[in-house]
């Protein structure tokens, strides 16, 4: 994990989570992992905060960790050109 | 449209700009989603259009005062049902189609973000069609719904959008332009996350989609002739055109235009329709209606027109009517600009032609399909098949209805079997991309996912050899009436055409064709062919070597099959199954080839292979089909016991190139393998000695035999570049075709087995291993060698002192060819070469020209004294076998 990065957990929903890591972003508390293990498919909603997440990211120089996420959220990443801006682990 | 564009103010890009954003995350996240997700929506969406066909029909009609509301009702059904009725079992997400006798599998990848320009004229319906052709196919849509029709547009997809939604769609996923203007659509055509506009409407906003430079589906504007020809049944067909021409006061493009009407049923005809209530103008009347109704300027029918009731338009002309007529009917002299209503009219106007005789028919029809009308609907009354033939020959449409309405009978699912839409393609000819009635297909990128090809491969040989010492005499065997014998001078001279003659049945007429002892030339197969018509042979037994068994192969060719054009038959090709020219198989007699070779080299006695010589043009060609090959083949050593040295020298390097090159090649298997490994032992065997100890009985059985095992692998697993480069040096310098073969034999290995500048393109090649599979011949014939580099040299090592003992020439340059005259030869060979079909695709490495240049150098300046392998003195065993046991000096 990087350094001075917090794990979030996500449910079936990564909303909660996504919002947490916003929030966190916007303090200025450093970087984020998102866990994505549990979920399955993303929503529109969650896609958006995924945008504003990187471009949080982008402004803080920080960096956000997406980790365990499928390659149909993945590729929904990819339509919307935001696998550039945050890294991925297994 | 640049100029549109700037128009936009900040606020009304961001606007914009909001829109495509919603649907590009709405179409990222529905690449998720699976067949079943979008099946279970498009039910549901199917089901809420039905439910509200009523009120949306009733919508567009109060706010574009056209066509009527009824109608509209069965629009929207046939939006939603129809076409759920066509999507609903097909497969659009995923695996969509499978093709495992192919090896291929179609997979579906959606398009994403769809802008859709829907018309004024079919707005809801439209609206509703394309939302299910959009959820079904996983793709966010924005419309840009015509702005007289934007509030109706905008209802039908906000009932699309709150049921997909509620039933699983991503939000987003349909968007629609409020207040839509031309600079918004401009500026949706040209967004960078726009990925396809679908158009549906006039022809400026199928232009615009198609000049915007994305991916459009664009489909547009029509002119439809209808032939109403005499045998049709004409109650049918008028009560059709009136339903079909006044189904929503004619707003569907592909509704009926101009009917012509054969001179004999006209009238007839014409009182029909005046019974169902049409109304037929006078010739006054109709150039009334012209003046009024079409704008000569542009040479289009007025909008104020536009699905309007018959009644009012006439009331608006000025044209007296019955309060009850539903159709203005108004026959027309010709069509184009001087013809005003011949021009598409999307109002219930019908425009009628008298024609004095079918020919006449069909050329307005062409006419009027040609005037505005291309790629998009015509419609043919008949009974009679051949004038339907005929009509669809002629009209470009992507809908030709027989015996149905125009609009209703277009749409498709209704009157027929065609898919069910609400946009027509119109091919090239209307200007589209498509001519076909646009549907779920055109909503998605279709992967093919195509699996590596395993070829079917064969194994084909006579399915009657005879071999050893008297082999001849089960020549008895087989019954013959007339039976020609091939052969050439110097072989009737030995005898050896008696010995054939003495072992055929008794009582066969036998007949001695003695033809020349080369390669043969058209003449010479005429000649014979003759023969064999003379005496009506139903034997041809073939006596020789190479050269004379391939006459008879093609003489008989010629004889069974007289249409056999032998230039066009040795048509240069990639692939024998995929060829263009196929041999004949309709054959006018069967005469068994019975093959008897007196050389034991070209094995031509068993392969499906003859070299013609083509005089004319200094070159061989080579003919090959399984058909050629001989029905049987006698290997009997007693007539090569007399082979002088220099043939047996240069006939037993042919049959070891055979061995070698068919074990090298693409289409080797385990089958031409066990010949050609096995042909290889004998040869290094046995060859030697033949050629020492000519009257070695053994030693001339086995390479007899060595030549057609050989044989036998290289029929079915073909030859290499060694061949082709010995084809074309040994035609240009009359070289015999073994010896030719020998002097590139050690270059060619040494290139073969080197890593290819190109591997050849052949699904048969699964590695590189050519290099290995020498090695492995090195092994068989125990030339010792550590490494494969070892075990390849001392192949060729052993090759080499192998060509030395049979005092073959070093080099091209001992033949007494001269630098110069060669340096002139050197760029034919190649290029003779390179179309010599014995590599092709066979070879294990794709020969370049500049290579095959340098194997023709490389045999010119020939080839080093063995350094590394010393082949012993082979032991015969007294058993007759041949075990190896060559060694490594």
């Amino acid at each position: 994990m990087p350094a001075n990065s917090v794990l979030l957990e996500t449910d079936a929903h990564a909303a909660p989570a996504l919002q947490q890591a916003i929030e966190k972003l916007d303090r200025g508390d450093g970087g984020a992992v998102l866990d994505f293990s549990s979920i399955d498919r993303i929503d529109p909603s969650e896609l958006k905060l995924l945008e504003k997440l990187a471009g949080l990211a982008g402004d803080k120089s920080v960096k956000v960790v997406l980790r365990g996420v499928n390659v149909r959220i993945y590729k929904a990443l990819k339509l919307t050109n935001l696998t550039g801006r945050f890294s991925f682990e297994k | 449209m640049a100029e549109n564009i700037a128009s936009l103010s900040e606020g009304r890009i961001a606007y914009l700009d909001g829109l495509v954003s919603q649907a590009r995350t709405a179409a990222a996240v529905f690449s998720q989603y699976t067949q079943e997700d979008v099946d279970r929506i498009v039910k549901r969406m199917a089901m809420a259009g039905m439910e509200n066909a009523q009120h949306l029909g009733r919508m567009a009609y109060e706010e574009t005062h056209l066509g009527v509301p009824e109608d509209k009702a069965i629009k929207n059904m046939v939006a939603t049902e129809f076409v759920y009725n066509y999507v609903r079992d097909k497969r659009t997400a995923g695996v969509i189609r499978e093709f495992p006798e192919h090896g291929v599998v179609e997979v579906a990848e959606p398009i994403g973000v769809i802008f859709s320009l829907t018309p004024i004229t079919n707005p809801t319906s439209t609206v509703l069609f394309k939302c299910i052709m959009a959820i079904k196919t996983r793709n966010a849509l924005i419309f840009g719904p015509h702005p007289m029709a934007a509030r109706c547009c905008q209802e039908a997809m906000r009932i699309m959008y709150e049921t997909a939604v509620k039933h699983g769609a991503p939000e987003g996923v349909f968007t629609c332009v409020e207040s839509p203007t031309l600079a918004d659509n401009a500026y949706l055509m040209h967004h960078k996350d726009v990925a396809m506009i679908d158009a549906t409407g006039g022809r400026g906003v199928v232009k615009a989609a198609y000049s915007s430079g994305k991916p459009a589906l664009g489909v547009g504007a029509g002119n439809t002739p209808v032939y109403l020809e005499k045998s049709a049944d004409l109650d049918m067909a008028v009560v059709d055109i009136i339903t079909s021409k006044t189904f929503d006061n004619g707003t569907i493009c592909a509704s009926e235009q101009t009917v012509v009407i054969d001179d004999e049923v006209y009238d007839r005809v014409l009182r029909k329709f005046a019974e169902l209530g049409a109304h037929v103008c006078n010739e006054q009347e109709a150039a009334l209606l012209g003046r009024m109704l079409v704008d000569p300027e542009k040479g289009m029918a007025r909008p104020m027109a536009t699905g309007q009731k018959a009644v009012d338009i006439a009331r608006v002309v000025g044209l007296t009517v019955q309060p009850n007529t539903k159709l203005l009917v108004a026959p027309i002299q010709g069509v184009g600009r001087d013809h005003p209503l011949s021009v598409e009219k999307l109002f219930p106007v019908l425009a009628v032609y008298r024609a004095k005789s079918m020919d006449e028919a069909l050329q307005v029809c062409v006419d009027v399909n040609h005037f505005g009308g291309l790629g998009h609907t015509a419609v043919v009354f008949s009974r009679n098949d051949e004038v339907i033939r005929k009509f669809g020959e002629l009209i470009n449409s992507g809908r030709i209805l027989v015996n149905s309405p125009g609009s209703i009978g277009a749409i498709g699912g209704v009157y027929n079997d065609m898919v069910p839409t609400f946009s027509f393609g119109c091919g090239t000819g209307g200007g589209n991309s498509t001519m076909d009635n646009v549907n779920v297909f055109h909503y998605l990128n279709v992967k093919r996912v195509a699996r590596r090809a395993q070829a079917p491969m064969w194994y084909r040989v006579p399915n009657q050899i005879y071999f050893n010492r008297n082999a001849v005499e089960h020549l008895r065997q087989f019954p013959s009436h007339s039976t020609v014998i091939v052969t050439n001078p110097a072989l009737e001279q030995f005898g050896h055409a008696e010995i054939v003659r003495r072992h055929l049945p008794e009582g066969t007429l036998v007949h001695v064709l003695a033809i020349p002892d080369a390669e043969p030339e058209a003449n010479v197969i005429l000649e014979g062919l003759e023969t064999l018509k003379l005496y009506k042979a139903d034997q041809i037994v073939a006596l020789g070597g190479g050269s004379v068994i391939d006459a008879a192969k093609i003489m008989k060719l010629k004889y069974e099959f007289p249409q056999a054009d032998l230039e066009e038959l040795g048509a240069p090709f990639l692939d024998i199954r995929k060829r263009i020219v196929q041999y004949p198989t309709e054959k006018t007699i069967h005469a068994r080839l019975i093959a008897i070779p007196t050389t034991s080299g070209t094995g031509s006695e068993v392969t499906p292979f003859a070299v013609l010589f083509d005089k004319e043009h200094g070159r061989k060609v080579t003919l090959a089909d399984y058909s050629l090959a001989p029905d049987v083949a006698i290997v009997d050593p007693q007539f090569v016991m007399s082979m002088p040295k220099g043939l047996t020298a240069d006939t037993g390097i042919d049959c070891l190139t055979h061995a070698l090159e068919a074990g090298v090649s693409v289409y080797a298997s385990p089958y031409t393998d066990a010949n050609a490994l096995q042909a290889l032992q004998m040869v290094f065997k046995y060859l030697p000695i033949a050629y020492e100890r000519p009257r070695d009985e053994e030693a001339r059985t086995m390479m007899h035999n060595a030549a057609c095992i050989a044989a036998l692998a290289f029929s079915n697993a073909s030859v290499g570049v060694n061949h082709a480069l010995a084809h074309a040096f040994g035609a240009r310098f009359r070289v015999a075709h073994g010896r030719a073969n020998a002097l590139l034999l050690p270059h060619v290995i040494r290139y073969n087995a080197a890593v290819p500048s190109k591997f050849m393109p052949s699904p048969h090649v699964r590695a590189f291993t050519v290099h290995k599979k020498y090695a492995m011949m090195a092994d068989l014939l125990g030339l010792g060698g550590e490494t494969t580099e070892e075990k390849i040299n001392n192949l060729i090592a052993a090759i080499e002192e192998l060509l030395d003992r049979l005092s073959i020439p070093r080099s091209i340059a001992e033949l007494g060819i001269s630098k110069e005259e060669f340096e002139r030869a050197v760029p034919d060979l190649v290029k003779i070469a390179f179309e010599d079909p014995s590599w092709r695709p066979t070879n294990p490495r794709m020969p370049l020209m500049n290579e095959l240049a340098d194997l023709l150098w490389a045999a010119y300046k020939g080839r080093d004294v063995p350094k590394v392998a010393h082949v012993p003195e082979p032991e015969v065993a007294k058993d007759g076998a041949y075990a190896s046991k060559f060694s490594v000096a």
